[in-house]
């Protein structure tokens, strides 16, 4: 199945989350972010490419409450969110730390670094307005 | 060189159920039988297949359904691998007969004794490193389009659930079905079902069964030699957006997805979507009917649950959906579930359906895949013409 993403791709963006940094390629040539990892930009097909770290603050662009979780050590219920990042790219995640009837779309959100499954992860929570 | 003329001439269909005793390999092949008995045609005619290789046995190569050749004990002039299934697999069957290739394929594809060791199909959830951490799976993807909907449109909850209610009530008569007997179905049922992934409950959800299924694809010609009526491929077509399962699916790019597979498929077929007597679409869940309505065009984007809950759906209804229960109620078997689209289309238009059987239906639409897996194929089957 889809396991074709070369390890040398990504293993610098998770070695980047273990150390609590969000960080997205970020094309060298044209400015644009993009996510997943791919070996060429798929704005302007530049090779050259860095990972770049994120505010990691953005917006719920879409989400769902899992009761019944597949596979296993998930929790119940599971929130699982489709973030747009302020800088204009996208990523799924977990949304921790609120419950299933406070997720709406178009909340403000931000990241937060748990270990789940014996490794660091990018979740998110509500931002809270008062900051 | 003149293309030819093409039709389906024989179509094949195991016992569907939630697990079966056997495997793979022999299922399919018990499907291949019944679709050569079908078309009363004999395997040394058969030159081009298409079907996933799914093992037991066999090799890691490309095109991987080149082992098959072993399991019949030929060769062959044509070999689909690239989507063997579905409406994908019958239209390059089609092309491949068309433009010769070959003479006769047959499509074909299922499984069995694999959903009694896992609970969990292994196609529902990919290993990719940026989904399986957070606990995705194939109906969570779906719902993270269809809460985009919901949010904006604001669909009833109840009359989305009817169209559940239909299409599982003609499940539970049709004797071929799974889950023939149970329900019969009402919207309250379905709303009371368990929340999988909201908005989807237990009862919105397809199956995920086992048995097989097969589709012979021959020239007009050879076919109207054949015992049954051949049933035309109209015309066809597919998108393809995204891999699969990898990256976060979007209402605003996917939520209309098959809007130019079927402007191109209606385009080809000579016909609109108002001339299709029955509808046989992929309902991996209820709203992604309502979806596909809505990107026929024969409502309003956002209009499609009222609207088909004032037509209907039901084999009473102006727009017959469904007709054998779909992957809601008959079966869903993973790699070969595709087919099972097609082949009660053409059992629809033999007037052979053992579901609920539209009265001289001459026109049929089947469908697969749906937004949440960012690609969707269509294709228009007729009696006549
Ligand atoms: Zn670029």
């Amino acid at each position: 199945m889809n396991q074709n993403i070369d390890e040398s791709l990504t293993s610098k963006y998770w070695e980047n989350i273990e150390n609590g940094r969000l960080t997205r390629p970020v094309c060298n040539s044209c400015g644009k972010n993009f996510f997943s990892p791919q070996v060429l930009c798929p704005n302007c097909f530049s090779v050259d490419w860095s990972y770049s770290e994120s505010i990691g603050i953005g917006k719920i662009y879409s989400h769902t409450t899992v009761y019944r979780p597949m596979g296993t050590g998930f929790p119940t219920p599971l929130i699982l969110v489709d973030i747009e990042l302020d800088e204009g790219w996208r990523m799924y995640s977990r949304l921790i730390n609120c419950k299933p009837d406070q997720v709406v779309i178009g909340l403000d959100v931000e990241v937060i670094f748990e270990k789940f499954k014996e490794r660091t992860l990018p979740f998110f929570q509500l931002r809270n307005e008062k900051i | 060189m003149r293309n030819k003329k093409v039709a389906i001439a024989g179509i094949g269909l195991t016992k569907q159920s939630k697990s079966l005793e056997e495997n793979n390999l022999t299922i399919c092949i018990k499907a291949v039988e019944q679709a050569l008995i079908d078309a009363g045609m004999q395997l040394e005619e058969i030159d081009g297949i298409s079907g996933r290789w799914p093992g037991p046995g066999g090799t890691k190569f490309d095109p991987g359904v080149v082992d098959w050749t072993g399991v019949f004990g030929k060769s062959f002039r044509w070999v689909g691998d690239t989507y063997p299934q579905g409406v994908p697999g019958i239209l390059d069957a089609a092309a491949a007969v068309s433009f010769g290739l070959c003479n006769s394929a047959i499509v074909f594809g299922g499984q069995a004794g694999v959903l009694n060791t896992s609970k969990l199909a292994d196609y529902t959830q990919p290993n990719n490193e940026f989904i399986q951490p957070w606990g995705f799976f194939t109906a969570a993807h779906f719902a993270m389009v269809a809460q985009v909907y919901f949010a904006r449109f604001k669909p009833s909850r109840e009359k989305l659930s009817q169209i559940a209610v239909d299409i599982r009530n003609a499940g539970s008569r049709n004797p071929e079905a799974v889950m023939y007997g149970k329900g019969p179905y009402g919207v309250s049922d379905i709303v009371d079902s368990p929340l999988i992934c909201d908005p989807f409950h237990l009862l919105d959800l397809c199956l995920a069964t086992e048995g097989a299924s097969a589709i012979l694809i021959t020239s007009l010609e050879r076919a109207l030699d054949c015992p049954n009526d051949p049933i035309r491929i109209l015309g066809g077509a597919s998108e393809w957006h995204r891999q699969q399962y990898v990256d976060p699916v979007r209402y605003d790019e996917v939520g209309s997805i098959g809007k130019d597979a079927f402007s191109r498929a209606f385009a080809t077929a000579a016909l609109t979507p108002e001339d299709i007597d029955v509808y046989e679409l992929y309902d991996i869940n209820t709203w992604e009917v309502v979806r596909q309505f809505e990107t026929l065009g024969l409502c309003a984007e956002g209009d499609g649950v009222d609207f088909l809950f004032e037509n209907g759906i039901s084999v009473d209804g102006k727009y017959p959906t469904n007709t054998d229960g779909g992957l809601l109620s008959f079966s869903h078997t993973g790699w070969g579930g595709p087919n099972l689209k097609i082949i009660e289309a053409v059992r629809q238009l033999r007037s052979t359906s053992t579901g609920d059987q539209i009265k001289d239906a001459e026109t049929a639409l089947v469908t697969g895949a749906g937004s949440g897996a960012q690609y969707f194929n269509a294709a228009i089957l007729s009696k006549n013409r």
